[in-house]
């Protein structure tokens, strides 16, 4: 979390924060393991209607701004869904929602969109494809121009909700480049393949569509936009991930480092060894670094710099492995009972470890840094 | 005076550009060899009206606030500026305002803002330095002051300073925390001998060894009441962290953490496209990691220091980011090795240090993982002070110390 939020940002995290702890606590995530969809469609309905929606939208276009800064705003409740390592499709309504909200022909969406921010109705995002590939110039689904329309073939991979979604953002190949088509989920041709994940609550689906016809009205996202939106589409997913990982990584820190204060050892709290606490202080700096470098990524996207794009994969590539290993430090120093199915870490190691993956690993992050710097 | 009266920060900082625009050189002055030049430029400023930015007006500061001292540290960032009063200014100056007595507020700060004065700390012994409360310098009350016997050593600068704050035992039947004084000791007079302590990397030393032989000091160049010295001394180091952070009273002393980058920082960058290792997959990605590193490590400065400079963040944030570079700047100077191979540490030639100019980097690197707290010390001061994780237990708390000292000559 930034220092100096304004009054009404600090109202938006406490509402969400309270929210959550009250209507998503371990215990319902817990039974939500069990739930094939991951989450209630009555409690995303209530989850919604606290508005956080509404920020991924300009305000011309019905939205909400808090700070003027629309992915400070959103990183705000990003971290508090990481904190409560809450169900719902959080990242994926956001990045859908931008997409339609950026979409020259917005005013073809306002029914979709009202509808998707008060959780009518559930939106998916589909990005990757198989084979681990977040990379748009190695997709092979293609959208063509037909008869007025278009056609699309290919399979989406990784999809988040995808199952459960109703209406469906999807980029493709096109001629000359990348379309974004937005496709109901019951269209003809859409074979939808759930899956799940190491996440208690979150699933992701495989999308196979097979000479499915769309209108032209299906158009979101046309070629002459389509890399720069879908570039900026994808820095605000790698950081409002990495701020929702900050949030989870933070509240499994707050819990450990509490347990470490009352459990007792040879004598005296675990926490008052040096062995033990001088990890913590580690963590600690690695913690800030984290929340430092997903927000100086967000100002730099809220301001369309030009190192955005740098700042956005260099706060993937920090906050993803550093992250991963600190949970895990913390299940080392909680000890035992931290590998059971009882005590509640694992769930933020679960929360943890899907965030790593998901939009490419740290590794794949530093190889685009590395590669950068060579042709430098 | 209220704080409505105060010159607002953009017209400060409008007052500050343009005198620096045309008194101050670009650039940054070459380390020690010059400090007759540092002396006169400080002297500039004082007499310019920009020293002692947040130093109240009767010890001849301007009675600003530190975030006045922020806006002057940003605008005068692109020239020399007289960073060898870091000590004097950014850690002893404030301690002085917090513990001092009038009588050397009067008279001493004026003279550290016009360069007039430098001031050290006197602090670690023979000894021992992280165990700083076991300090064995003896304070000994002599009618009407104190007199001073012993040795301190990791003194920065001794050889052009004027006065010391030394840390010293006065009660040796006292436990170890509750018998100390700090004392401010001037360093040119009487039983005072200073020799210099050659570094691993050779070439000049920048660190000294005092002696001091019955050096008398007046009752008011005490700090703090009877028993303080630690407090005392506590004050000091929390100064010493914001100043090598580069905040707080630091801001504009060019303290390493200021821009979250260390001085010591080698450009691996560099070295790997001059040796083609950048091309290798294996150093490739460990340059492409310390590159995340360093700017990482930048957000992470300018994170803290909002926090502190809002008031978000109180107390001893300055120790997390020293431990960030204490972790950060000795991995870089391995990666230098790494790249450079044979190159880095064979050279030419029968000059000792004419080559390898990585390798003796690499030799002193963990100078700075060590002094002003190691890493280690970082680690308490962060788990215990912002995290309230216990102390590890131990009785050299409440035992005298000369019992102490009894059971150090059983060992």
């Amino acid at each position: 979390m930034r220092f100096g939020l304004n009054e009404d940002q600090v109202l938006v995290r406490d509402t969400v924060r309270r929210f959550l702890e009250d209507e998503a606590p371990t215990t319902v995530i817990r039974a939500l393991h069990e739930n094939p969809a991951g989450v209630e469609s009555n409690w995303w309905r209530s989850a919604t209607a606290l508005g956080w929606a509404l920020l991924a939208l300009p305000e011309a276009g019905g939205g909400i701004t808090l700070s003027g800064g629309l992915g400070q705003d959103l990183a705000i409740v990003a971290e508090e869904f990481g904190r409560a390592v809450a169900p719902g499709a959080f990242l994926p309504t956001v990045l859908a929602l931008k997409a339609l909200a950026d979409s020259p022909y917005a005013e073809r969406f306002e029914d979709v969109i009202s509808a998707a921010t008060v959780g009518e109705r559930r939106l998916a995002y589909a990005f990757a494809e198989p084979g681990n590939c977040w990379t748009p110039r190695n997709w092979q689904a293609a959208a063509v121009p037909v008869n007025g329309g278009w056609r699309l073939d290919g399979t989406k991979a990784y999809v988040e909700a995808g199952n459960e979604a109703d209406v469906l953002v999807v980029s493709a190949r096109a001629p000359d480049g990348f379309v974004q088509l937005l496709v109901p989920a019951d269209t003809s041709g859409v074979e939808r393949h759930a899956g799940r994940s190491l996440d208690f609550t979150r699933r992701f689906a495989t999308l196979r569509f097979t000479s499915v016809e769309l209108m032209q009205t299906a158009l979101v996202t046309p070629v002459e936009h389509a890399e720069s939106a879908i570039e900026r589409q994808l820095q605000l997913a790698l950081l409002l991930q990495s701020a929702e990982t900050n949030g989870t990584v933070e509240k499994a820190f707050e819990l450990t480092v509490d347990y470490m204060k009352q459990r007792y050892a040879f004598g005296r709290p675990i926490a008052s060894y040096q062995a033990l606490k001088h990890r913590l202080a580690d963590m600690l700096v690695r913690i800030h670094s984290c929340m430092a470098t997903t927000d100086a990524g967000i100002d730099a996207f809220d301001q369309n710099a030009d190192n955005a794009h740098t700042l956005s994969r260099v706060a993937k590539a920090f906050v993803a492995a550093k992250a991963a290993a600190i949970v895990s430090d913390l299940v080392q120093m909680t000890g035992g009972i931290a590998v059971t199915w009882e005590h509640d870490l694992h769930l933020y190691e679960r929360r943890v470890a899907v965030n790593r993956a998901v939009f490419g690993t740290p590794e794949e992050h530093r190889l685009q840094i590395h590669q950068a710097l060579r042709t430098a | 005076m209220t704080t409505q009266n105060l010159e607002t920060l953009e017209k400060f900082r409008l007052r500050a550009r343009a005198w620096a625009e045309s008194h101050l050189e670009r650039g940054k002055f070459p380390a020690k060899d010059d400090w007759p030049s540092q002396v006169d430029a400080q002297r500039r400023i004082f007499q310019s009206g920009f020293a002692g930015i947040a130093v109240p007006r009767q010890y001849g500061g301007l009675g600003l606030t530190l975030e006045h001292q922020r806006v002057w540290a940003e605008e005068t960032a692109p020239f020399a500026r007289p960073t060898g009063f870091m000590v004097s200014l950014g850690m002893i100056l404030p301690t002085l305002l917090d513990y001092g007595t009038e009588t050397m507020k009067l008279r001493h700060i004026p003279r550290m803002l016009s360069g007039q004065e430098a001031w050290i700390q006197l602090l670690s012994e023979p000894s021992g330095g992280s165990d700083l409360a076991g300090v064995l310098t003896r304070a000994t009350r002599d009618d009407d002051g104190f007199v001073i016997n012993g040795s301190k050593m990791w003194s920065s600068n001794a050889d052009t300073a004027d006065y010391g704050l030394c840390l010293a035992r006065v009660d040796w039947d006292k436990p170890k925390h509750q018998g100390l004084g700090v004392f401010a000791v001037p360093l040119k007079g009487e039983g005072v001998t200073i020799e210099p302590i050659p570094p691993v990397q050779g070439g000049p030393a920048h660190f000294f060894m005092e002696y001091f032989d019955n050096v008398r000091i007046p009752a008011a160049y005490r700090l703090g009441d009877e028993g303080a010295g630690w407090a005392v001394a506590q004050r000091l180091l929390f100064h010493e962290r914001n100043a090598t952070a580069g905040v707080a009273y630091g801001y504009g002393l060019d303290g390493g953490g200021s821009s979250g980058e260390s001085s010591w920082r080698v450009n691996v960058q560099d070295i790997a496209r001059q040796t083609g290792t950048l091309d290798d997959p294996v150093l490739g990605a460990r340059v492409a990691d310390d590159h995340i590193e360093l700017i990482v490590g930048r957000q992470l400065a300018e994170r803290i220091n909002a926090g502190l400079g809002s008031g978000q963040l109180e107390g001893h944030w300055g120790s997390l980011l020293k431990l960030q570079l204490g972790i950060d700047t000795p991995n870089n100077a391995e990666l230098a090795l790494a790249l450079a191979g044979a190159d880095g540490v064979i050279w030419e030639g029968d000059d000792d240090r004419a080559g390898g100019e990585l390798g003796l980097n690499w030799l002193k690197v963990r100078g700075l993982s060590i002094a002003g707290g190691s890493n280690e010390i970082q680690r308490n001061i962060v788990s215990e002070r912002l995290l309230g994780l216990p102390r590890e237990p131990g009785d050299d708390r409440t035992v005298p110390f000369s019992e102490l000292m009894k059971r150090r000559k059983l060992d």
